[in-house]
């Protein structure tokens, strides 16, 4: 604000009225005022600057702006407040009351109830241009889902119908696959052959194709049977090793997952006994014996002993790994890349193990 | 647009032009009476969600639709209105009486000389049942407004169709 002069000196007033000037600004205006006299008479008199309202002036139809009250003017907003939903209960009583004492709105209520839109039944024609296809990864996902959603399904199934069967149908599958070709095997020198015991359960055992045995002891070659599980052995470690199994090597599935049976059949057949009530490990240890003695003969110590079971269908589980055992079978059925590789000492007892399903793998020590 | 954590995939898309397609085309052929733009308006409704679908989840995408023709709609209108002729229809008046016609092509021809934004309003709440704030929302006004605008124009409407006997 500059300083007060003829141009400004009445907005200079207003302020002065309102309250708006400082000291210095106020000494200023009355100095200004004194040396023009002839404006003081405004100055004096601020009411006559001001606009004051008329109290007497008033709408005349306050009481139809009411909503308490439906009149005639409002009867038609009452009315289409009613057809949208928005009256409250008391509201929708006055507007019965109001109708009901004033028939003749009876009209309007009639058609305000049929301005309401009903949709057509116009269909958009290009609705097939809209669409999009989905795309192969989309699809390919969901038949993906599909996929591992089935085969886990089939993999549970196998295996708690494993479970409760035991490892007799899995030993029924495998006589069933059985070829009664016979072909004498070459003998040869008994390689240092792996002292673990080779796992006759449900996984079944794999040993290398080349595995050579004793001279004089008759061996029958089987044809390739698919197994799930394998165990080998590890030159170096002098453990248990993996070796290819039947999936990664398709073409020429090893067999003498077998011979250790045909083995023991014909050694109970040789010497009269039940094949059936043989122990596994005590018969594995046998052979081992057998093979390291590298001579024809069985020798007497070397005979096995009835087993602790002699229940003919009761097979004894020496490893425990029933749910592996199971996890294994049942996933062979679906895929060749499964295997369950058992490591054993020389006294039969379970020291490592392994399950690996083509990338997965995992494993612990017994002991 | 803040990004949805959900948005539409191929085939939710698709479920939305099965769903709402056809709402979008009536809602924008009752606007403005011609198949053909309708058509296009709707074809770059769905181009556009289609386009920007990482913004745009299953459950908005109704009212992201709607949304779309609307302002396509009106920028549609306004082109068309700076191209070609206005045909001032007379938005005045009431139905000839004497003249009886069905309810809905008589609301129909009382439709078209409401003005666009109590068109569109009305439309929506009758077709589809929007409440007032999902209306403003479409449109950009508020409820109060919404408001406003359907009660003008269901008076308007009813002013046109004048007396039940119009009505067969």
């Amino acid at each position: 604000m500059g300083s007060i002069d003829k141009h400004n000196y009445e907005a200079w007033l207003l302020d002065y009225h309102e309250g708006n000037l400082t000291a210095e600004q106020q000494a200023e205006l009355l100095l200004f005022l004194e040396s023009h006299p002839e404006l003081k008479p405004l100055s004096e008199n601020p009411v006559s600057i001001r606009l004051s309202a008329d109290e007497k002036d008033s709408f005349p139809n306050r009481a139809d702006l009411w909503r308490h009250k439906v009149t005639a003017d409002n009867i038609d907003h009452f009315l289409i407040a009613r057809l949208e939903g928005d009256l409250s209960p008391a509201e929708e009583r006055m507007v019965a009351e109001f109708l009901a004492s004033h028939p003749r709105y009876r009209e309007n209520e009639r058609l305000i109830g049929l301005v309401r839109m009903e949709p057509g039944n116009e269909v958009f024609p290009g609705k097939q241009l809209l669409t999009h296809p989905i795309s192969v990864g989309e699809r390919g996902r969901k038949k993906a889902y599909f996929i591992y959603a089935a085969a886990a399904s089939v993999i549970v199934l196998l295996g708690a119908y494993y479970l409760f069967t035991g490892n007799r149908a899995m030993q029924n599958e495998l006589a069933s696959t059985e070829t009664a070709t016979e072909s004498a095997k070459p003998v040869g020198q008994v390689p240092a052959r792996d002292t673990s015991i080779a796992d006759t359960g449900p996984g079944n055992i794999s040993e290398g194709p080349e595995a050579a045995y004793p001279a004089g002891v008759p061996v029958r070659t089987m044809e390739p049977v698919e197994i799930p599980v394998t165990e080998t052995s590890d030159p170096e470690s002098g453990h248990k090793a993996d070796t290819p199994d039947a999936g990664s090597q398709p073409e020429e599935p090893v067999a003498p997952s077998m011979e250790s049976q045909l083995i023991r059949e014909m050694l109970a057949e040789e010497f009269d006994n039940d094949p059936d009530k043989l122990d596994e490990e005590q018969f594995e240890a046998m052979l081992d014996r057998i093979i390291a003695s590298g001579t024809d003969s069985i020798p007497e110590s070397a005979l096995p002993q009835p087993a602790i079971n002699d229940q003919p269908d009761v097979v004894p589980e020496k490893a425990p790994t029933p749910l592996l055992d199971a996890l294994a079978w049942s996933a062979s059925r679906v895929s060749k890349q499964v295997a369950l590789r058992k490591n054993y000492n020389q006294d039969g007892e379970l020291v490592a193990y392994r399950f690996e399903a083509g990338p997965l793998k995992f494993g612990r020590k017994s002991k | 647009m803040a990004a949805s954590l959900y948005p539409v995939t191929v085939s939710e898309f698709n479920k939305c032009v099965e769903q709402h397609a056809d709402g979008v085309y009536r809602f924008i052929l009752h606007q403005n009476r011609n198949a053909e733009d309708a058509r296009d308006i709707v074809q770059e409704s769905f181009e556009k969600m289609w386009h920007t679908y990482a913004e745009v989840s299953f459950e908005k995408s109704k009212s992201y639709l709607f949304t779309t023709a609307y302002r396509s709609m009106i920028d549609h209108i306004r082109r068309k209105r700076n191209t070609e002729p206005v045909e001032q229809a007379d938005r005045e008046g009431k139905a000839e009486h004497g003249h009886y016609t069905g309810l809905k092509e008589l609301l129909r021809q009382g439709l078209d000389r409401l003005p666009e934004i109590q068109k569109s309003v009305v439309l929506l709440r009758d077709y589809e049942g929007y409440s007032y704030e999902e209306i403003g929302h479409i449109t950009g006004l508020n409820a109060s407004q919404v408001k406003v605008y359907i009660y003008r124009a269901r008076t308007s409407l009813k002013e046109y169709i004048g007396k039940p006997d119009n009505v067969i």
